[in-house]
Formats: C-alpha cells, structure tokens, sequence
C-alpha cells in the first residue's frame, strides 16, 4: 500500500533540519500541502512529543511522527524526510533521527497495511543505509517494491 | 482469555502496530488473549489484565499491571521483554 501513497509531493531529501520541531513541521507542511491533513494535524503531532515524549521514535535512527485522527487527518497518508544531518528528538534508546515516516489517518481501521508497510521498513536493517542515499522518489520505490 | 491493552500517545500508531506483533506471539504460544490498542488517556480508565507499552509512558501510569517493552515493532525484542509475562498472566 505504502508504494500507492508516496509520491513526488510528500517526500523530501537531506532537509537540513536544526530541531525535532522543525523535522515534525517539514513532513507535516508536506502533507498538508498534499491534501493529506488540515494544518493543525502538524501542531498536534509537535504537541504529542511536547506532551508524552519521543516515544515516536520507534527504532534506532527512525522517528514515525503522527497525531490523532480527530486532529484533521483528511485521509490515509505519509510522507517521508531524510535529514541531512542527524537530529535529536530526546530518546535515550533511539536518538539521533535521521529519518522520518510520517502517518495520518481518519480512523483507527483504514490504515492498517499501510501501518504494517511501515513497520516492515522501519524494521529492515538496510533502511537507513539505504535512505541515506535517496535522492528521487524512484529511489525511494525502488527500495520498497524490493521488501514489500 | 486475558485482556491486554497496548498503549501509545495516539493509538492509532505504535500502539496498533505493538497489538499485531502481540497477537502473533500470543498465536504463536498458544496464548488465548484479546489484544486492542488504546490511546494514553483513555486507557487511564480501563482495566484490562495486562497493560503493554514503552518505558516513557509505562511511568506514567499507576496501579495497573504494566509490561515494558523496547520496541513497538521489533518482535524479536518484544517477545524477549513479554512473552514470561504474557504466559504467567495466562495461567
């Protein structure tokens, strides 16, 4: 499913973010500007890690940010943010962030396989080599038809 | 039959993709379990027979029987951190 849903306009290469805040607002401008979310998704998945922590870093290196689907989730969606440098969000396991895999949805069911393509990426072990070279969305497919 | 929450800020993110580990390392020990993922705040009020979540938010939580685990997502890691725990709440 994830194949379906990135696209050109929702990802972006080597942003040079400074802050975790600023990594959340670049994938989350991505997507609002994709139709995906209403702005105020993106201030809810910054409030979400101000509120309860960088428990959206969910292995080494991998940051999956995302809020509630009341939030102004429009539709099942994600983007994707390499970093040019690699950004601390705070987790003692997991820092520093080098990639983010964004994730909206409008309901606790629609999701799913997307959910369950996400995590076969976050849990390959070349994800990160791999993403550290993308530089295209063609790249970016490329390595997901070949582990999904 | 046990009931087992798994808890993330959201509960529509880790916590959905720590429920279908668990469900498959529950199948795969025989474990009879009902298995739902549940947001922070709205777990506060229920009180299933085993509540699974990550450190950060597992401190948060007070009076309920709590696993921790590492990952949401890697099963190997996951498994090492509960499956003792699912079997003994199983029993």
């Amino acid at each position: 499913m994830i194949q379906e849903l990135l696209a050109e306009d929702n990802v972006s290469f080597h942003y040079p973010a400074e802050t975790w805040e600023d990594v959340i607002r670049h994938g989350g401008q991505l997507m609002v500007d994709a139709g995906l979310v209403e702005p105020s998704y993106v201030d809810a998945m910054v409030n979400s890690v101000h509120e309860m922590g960088p428990y959206i870093v969910l292995a080494p290196g991998v940051a999956m940010p995302h809020a509630r689907p009341e939030a102004g989730a429009k539709r099942v969606g994600t983007a994707l943010v390499t970093l040019d440098k690699p950004v601390n969000f705070g987790s003692p396991a997991n820092d520093p962030v080098k990639v983010a895999v964004f994730l909206c949805a409008p309901n606790k069911d629609e999701h799913i396989q997307l959910l369950t393509d996400i995590a076969t990426i976050i849990d390959d072990d070349d994800f990160l080599d791999a993403a550290a070279h993308f530089e295209s969305i063609d790249d970016v497919l490329e390595y997901v038809n070949n582990i999904i | 039959m046990i009931s087992i929450l798994t808890v993330c800020g959201n509960g529509i993110g880790s916590s959905l993709m720590l429920k279908m580990k668990i469900e498959e390392i529950c199948a795969e020990n025989n474990i009879d379990a009902t298995v739902e993922s549940i947001d922070f705040n709205a777990a506060q009020g229920m009180n299933p027979d085993l509540i699974v979540t990550v450190k950060e938010l597992a401190e948060q939580f007070t009076g309920k029987k709590i696993a921790i685990v590492r990952s949401y997502i890697n099963k190997k890691k996951i498994k090492e951190d509960i499956l003792d725990v699912l079997l003994e709440t199983a029993k």
